[in-house]
């Protein structure tokens, strides 16, 4: 025992060859990443002429666009994540369960959004939505274009952004349903009387609950930020607004923005909490166990 | 029919008849199943036993409703099941491990089947206490499974599967990822269980000893099919067929002149038609003989008995080259390796072939 321990401790040695060097990297990444934010931040709250003030915050949200902008894009990232999970979750439990075979063909779909760029959908988009106007005032077509660019409810924009989703949460809940032996769970909840529906909800979610929950993050970061394709559909989402005012007032725009990165970090921890207490209970019981 | 009143006591489970009739299953091109005809009494415990691929899980998981039947019917109870989904039959069913439920204790995972049925809560603790005590894990139901042994989680698992007073309960290989001492006292527990609960099982094994150690009948199954069924001691004594003879025990083959009478001491036959005889090691002995057929090459202890393996001089084409022989350990003196020695039989052949 004394010496499999030794072992270890060796190659554990050997792994980190410089403790100093990997908490300069640690900290050179943290200079990249929080420097332009500081930056944004001195800038945003002092004013040359007036000093230290939180005006241009203030300015922001009293701005007439601004709860406009916040609601629409509040309400299209409730809709995305809520359409986004209930596509995804069911649709890789079945792949996982009964249609192994189409995985790498759902994958290499799911994968397409990375690579083609945000411009190209929206154009893409764009062109099909005309044509269908084309049709004439009334027709089916014209009709479907027009509900899904409803300006209340923009039924495109929540569609694209599910799109613009698919490669990060394909892969994380690929991979948490790996981590599980998700058949011979789903046939004892069966065999216990569980329909399917029972089954998603009691058996598999709470067993996925990390990487779902990273899936609905990612999700709402790109929602709060996507700028491309909603400016080019021609709706007032907030990074739209956000770009609109910084021409009149750019400082009451850079402190919007750091209001919604700071959300967006926020929501980042909550969720990294969330689902450090999903892999569950279990683990701390663990602990608690062992000692 | 008569309807009968469950109660929350566990033991009160009605035990089903099942009946497969002619049951096929293909998967693509291959099958699985060919006609499988088999029937369970009411209280039975019955052994699916055979080498993997002879489709003794596929018949298991068909009767669970995880695998639908190519043809042929299948009923519980004179009900067909086979149109009914998997969650509806009522049937338990325990697999072979890791099948807790990862994210809930042991309560919850037992309570599972009783919730998902809106059991009230006071019935599902009352059934809860009384099932853990009946597995032998009071006391256990906070744990989570991941705290627990294979052989306690294994134990919870048949608590949770018995919650929902099964008409059937299947059992796939339940004990094939424990260790051995484990395996052999959960392998009693389990027997005393069925018949205090007087439940109908069906269990699947590859284990000659699990089978015959626990069944009241034991099928081993060969390619998609039933070579024979019949309580443990009868497949033991007179197999049907040199499949059921090789694989259930342990048998030496012995040639012998066709049709003629078995002899009392055996010499290897090296021409002319045959017939091979089947005989268990214990139906055997040999004795020191300076002109002997074969010489002695290996003792196994094995605590009581000791195992004896003698090789037959010469080149054999029929039946077994080696001879395995179980004498009590107490005279394995006699009988040191190297030593020449002859071939008698003491007992009955457990089965004759023309071959």
């Amino acid at each position: 025992m004394v010496h499999v321990s030794r072992k270890t401790r060796a190659a554990r040695d050997v792994r980190v060859v410089a403790p100093g060097l990997s908490w300069a990297l640690i900290i050179l990444v943290a200079l990249y990443i929080a420097v332009p934010m500081l930056c944004a931040f001195a800038f945003s709250i002092y004013v040359p002429t007036a000093g230290f003030t939180f005006e241009p915050y203030l300015e922001s949200v009293r701005d007439p666009g601004f709860p406009g902008a916040l609601s629409l894009t509040l309400l299209i990232t409730v809709l995305t994540v809520v359409g986004l999970l209930a596509l995804m979750v069911p649709t890789m439990v079945y792949l996982h369960l009964r249609a192994p075979r189409w995985r790498p063909i759902i994958e290499i779909v799911c994968t397409i959004p990375l690579v083609v760029p945000s411009i190209a959908l929206a154009a893409g988009l764009v062109t099909v939505l005309r044509s269908m106007a084309g049709f004439g005032r009334g027709s089916l077509p014209a009709q479907v274009s027009q509900l899904l660019q409803n300006p209340d409810l923009p039924v495109v924009l929540v569609g694209s952004y599910i799109v613009l989703t698919l490669p990060f949460v394909f892969r994380s809940l690929d991979a948490g349903l790996r981590t599980i032996d998700l058949r011979t769970l789903v046939e004892s909840a069966h065999s216990l009387g569980a329909s399917g529906a029972t089954v998603l909800r009691r058996v598999i979610l709470p067993n996925i609950k990390g990487p779902v929950i990273f899936s609905a993050f990612f999700c709402i970061a790109l929602c709060l930020g996507e700028f491309t394709v909603a400016v080019t559909l021609g709706y007032r989402t907030l990074p739209v607004w956000l770009t609109q005012i910084a021409g009149s007032n750019f400082r009451a725009s850079i402190s919007m923005s750091l209001l919604i990165n700071a959300l967006t970090w926020a929501l980042l921890i909550a969720m990294t909490v969330l689902a450090g207490r999903a892999a569950p209970a279990r683990a701390r019981a663990l602990k608690g166990h062992e000692s | 029919m008569t309807l009968t009143a469950t109660t929350a006591h566990p033991r009160s489970t009605t035990a089903a008849r099942i009946e497969y009739t002619a049951v096929s299953k293909k998967f693509g091109d291959t099958t699985v199943l060919t006609g499988l005809d088999l029937t369970v009494e009411p209280g039975e415990f019955v052994a699916l036993l055979g080498p993997s691929g002879c489709g003794k899980s596929t018949a298991l998981r068909i009767l669970a409703g995880f695998e639908t039947a190519s043809s042929g019917t299948l009923t519980v109870d004179g009900r067909d099941v086979l149109r009914v989904p998997a969650h509806r039959r009522g049937i338990g069913m325990v697999s072979q491990s890791y099948s807790l439920f990862p994210n809930l204790s042991v309560a919850d995972n037992v309570s599972f089947g009783l919730v998902v049925r809106r059991e009230v809560k006071a019935r599902r603790v009352a059934k809860l206490t009384s099932l853990l005590d009946l597995v032998g894990l009071p006391g256990y139901a906070d744990r989570f499974p991941a705290q627990l042994s294979g052989g306690q989680q294994q134990r919870v698992a048949l608590a949770r599967a018995l919650a929902i007073e099964p008409r059937v309960l299947l059992l796939d290989e339940p004990l094939s990822a424990l260790d051995a001492k484990v395996r052999s006292s959960l392998r009693e527990e389990i027997r005393n269980l069925q018949l205090r609960l007087g439940i109908t099982m069906l269990f699947v094994t590859h284990d000659q000893d699990e089978a015959l150690a626990m069944a009241d009948r034991v099928a081993v199954m060969r390619g998609g099919g039933i070579e024979q069924i019949d309580q443990p001691g009868v497949l033991y004594d007179q197999p049907s067929t040199d499949f059921v003879a090789r694989f259930v025990g342990t048998t030496n083959q012995l040639a012998v002149a066709r049709g003629a009478a078995i002899p009392d001491l055996w010499v290897p036959l090296r021409e002319g038609d045959h017939d091979l005889l089947y005989v268990r090691p214990e139906s055997l002995m040999f004795e020191e003989y300076d002109r002997g057929c074969a010489h002695i090459v290996s003792h196994v202890y094995r605590g009581a008995t000791t195992r004896i393996t003698a090789k037959i001089d010469g080149s054999i084409s029929r039946g077994s080259s080696e001879i395995k022989v179980d004498v009590p350990s107490a005279s394995v003196t006699e009988l040191p390796i190297g030593i020449r020695v002859r071939v008698r039989l003491t007992g009955r052949p457990a089965l004759r072939v023309e071959a």
